[in-house]
């Protein structure tokens, strides 16, 4: 054998050898930040007119859920909604074969002029983002037995943006946003047993409120804010939503998450640090 | 041209060969993942996060130094080859498919294997045609 291939065959082999065991140490590492879990859909709707505003009205399905609702809904109009008034609202859904799917949720206002937030109901419709074509909202208002409002709300797909944070061991991914809304992210780490090291965390949200100083984490303002248990955290049980009512975009904001992993809470024997959240690529279908 | 510049535009190539190769079979497999477009899959891999970025790197480093590998077994072994590994090559790409791994090695395997028979064959042509002698057989 030529001396010199066989010294050329022998540094290849070695050199193979350290990539594949480099391979085999990086591949947990690769699997957890390359393939995430993905909502098979997500959206999120906006109407209003001169009496009313709803915001945040929410339709997903991910592996464990399929639910709609979340919305808030705020008078526009003074008393517009007074103490005693039954309010029904029904979504209507159009899909592009024209069938209707209706989505019907009705509460009690408790105080005058109330903001409302509307429950988060099991869907078991079973849509797909081909079912999202047209949509409305019907807004019945009924007070002492009358019905003194019932008027047709044209609804708009928000423009949802993905963002995901994420260090070596951590990763905070699903966050959808839209230009006054936001739903907190899912969890996930790769350290095997963190929910017993540290049995409860909580996650803030931020947004750079001072562009002059992004190091500083004064400048930055908390507007959500999740607690509970590691192990539901984990589990995508501690989602959440938040309305960010300050001027301009949510979007335009430098956002970031201080994740604080909590052993023991008397003691003050905590672990936090801070993930910055960047706009992803699309992964699911928010907006067709 | 001298002897160091064919050598560098062979590195090059087999270097791009086996990018391509590690790049389709990360495109796939995200492509199969995410139900997404082939431009996203792009995306994915190069700026979505650092860490697919750097086992992208790592896969294209393991397929380049298993393809010199085979240059240099072809070499060494060269009076002796047949067409027997580049049949267990093939039949290589095809089992893998119902192996219990990973699909981006079971794509980046495929693409290899094939990459390395159709490299040996064109050698098996140029240094040794007896092996064709069938191809060229008239007919009676």
């Amino acid at each position: 054998m030529n001396k010199e291939l066989k010294r050329q065959f022998i540094l290849s082999c070695a050199i193979l050898g350290m990539v594949i065991s480099t391979m085999f140490l990086w591949y947990d590492n690769f699997i957890f930040h390359t393939y995430r879990n993905v909502n098979d859909y997500q959206y999120c709707f906006r109407g209003e007119n001169e009496s009313v505003l709803i915001d945040g009205y929410e339709f997903y399905k991910n592996d464990q859920y399929e639910r709609y609702g979340k919305a808030r809904i705020i008078p526009v109009q003074d008393n517009f909604l007074l103490k005693g008034d039954h309010v029904t609202v029904t979504f209507e859904l159009t899909s592009s074969q024209n069938e209707t799917y209706l989505f019907q949720q009705e509460f009690d206002i408790r105080v005058d002029n109330e903001v409302y937030t509307l429950d988060e109901v099991d869907n078991h419709e079973n849509l797909s983002s081909k079912d999202f074509s047209s949509f409305s909202l019907r807004f019945q208002i009924q007070r002492k037995k009358k019905i003194i409002y019932d008027e047709k709300i044209p609804m708009s797909n928000q423009q949802l943006i993905v963002y995901s944070g994420e260090n070596k061991d951590y990763t905070i991914q699903e966050i959808y946003a839209s230009p006054s809304w936001l739903k907190t992210g899912l969890f996930s780490s790769t350290i095997e047993g963190i929910e017993k090291d540290y049995p409860n965390m909580s996650i803030d949200y931020l947004y750079l409120k001072d562009t002059s100083q992004p190091d500083d984490i004064n400048s930055y303002e908390r507007f959500a804010f999740v607690k509970g248990k590691t192990k539901d955290m984990l589990d995508g049980l501690l989602q959440t939503v938040v309305y960010y009512d300050d001027e301009g975009s949510l979007l335009d904001k430098e956002l970031c998450c201080v994740v604080t992993l909590i052993k023991d809470e008397e003691k003050q024997d905590v672990y936090t640090f801070i993930i910055n959240l960047h706009k992803t690529t699309k992964a699911v279908n928010t907006n067709e | 041209m001298n002897k160091k510049d064919h050598i560098s535009i062979y590195m090059f190539r087999n270097a791009f060969a086996t990018f391509c190769i590690a790049l389709l079979s990360f495109v796939f497999s995200l492509m199969n993942y995410y139900h997404c477009q082939s431009t996203e899959a792009v995306q994915r891999v190069f700026i979505y996060d650092i860490y697919t970025l750097l086992y992208f790197l790592l896969v294209w480093i393991f397929n380049y130094l298993i393809f010199e590998i085979s240059k240099i077994s072809y070499d060494i072994y060269e009076e002796k080859v047949t067409f027997i590994p580049s049949l267990f090559l093939i039949g290589l790409s095809i089992v893998i498919f119902y192996m219990p791994v990973h699909d981006i090695f079971q794509y980046d395997v495929c693409f290899l294997s094939l990459l390395i028979v159709v490299r040996m064959v064109k050698e098996m042509w140029k240094r040794t045609p007896e092996l064709f002698h069938w191809l060229k057989k008239k007919r009676p």
